[in-house]
């Protein structure tokens, strides 16, 4: 699954370690999202949809 | 490793390295004092020492592993697949050996080669979400 979560990071000026923290998960697990290697949870998904105020969808595509 | 797990897991984690080196001088201590004590009331207590310790580093992997993000829980959730099977493996092929001659397995083996092989299949599934 693809994504454009470092886009939208980027936007907003943070690190992956500084997302992963107010996800409450690793820098590890945010590069993993970004490269497409790791698919996050739904409840991860939703707080990240939450996060940067867009739906799942249009931050997740096949 | 530990630098990447947040403070409870990396707290767990030390844990249960602290159990693990006691654990090692419970065997030790064990094979220096089995031979001493041969009386039924030694023997006992002296041949479960290690298990204490062990069971303790046991609780604290798990709470470890629990207090981790998703994705490394998922990555030691595969490490301990793949130590399952690499363990069985081992097992079942020294077993069906014996039966040709090979020494029978030694039991207290099997969890320090669970743990190793934990280790080795978490390092493995790790490089793929790099």
């Amino acid at each position: 699954m693809e994504n454009i979560i470092k886009n939208l990071r980027g936007d907003n000026g943070w690190t992956q370690g500084e997302l992963g923290e107010q996800l409450g998960v690793s820098r590890q697990t945010i590069n993993a999202i970004e490269k497409g290697k790791y698919d996050p949870s739904l409840p991860l998904a939703f707080k990240l949809s939450k996060l940067f105020g867009m739906p799942i969808e249009q931050i997740f595509t096949d | 490793m530990t630098e990447k797990l947040n403070p409870t897991s990396k707290k767990h984690m030390v844990r249960f390295g602290i159990y693990m080196v006691i654990y090692v001088f419970a065997i030790m201590g064990m094979s220096a004092l089995r031979g001493q004590y041969t009386d039924t009331i030694y023997i006992w207590p002296i041949a479960f020492m290690p298990v204490v310790p062990c069971f303790l580093a046991l609780l604290e992997s798990y709470w470890g592993v629990m207090a981790m993000d998703e994705m490394m829980r998922r990555v030691h959730l595969e490490g301990v697949f793949i130590s399952a099977f690499a363990t069985g493996f081992v097992t079942f092929t020294w077993g069906m050996l014996s039966n040709a001659g090979v020494e029978p397995f030694e039991l207290a083996l099997v969890l320090p080669m669970l743990i190793g092989f934990w280790g080795i299949g978490t390092a493995l599934r790790k490089r793929a979400y790099e």
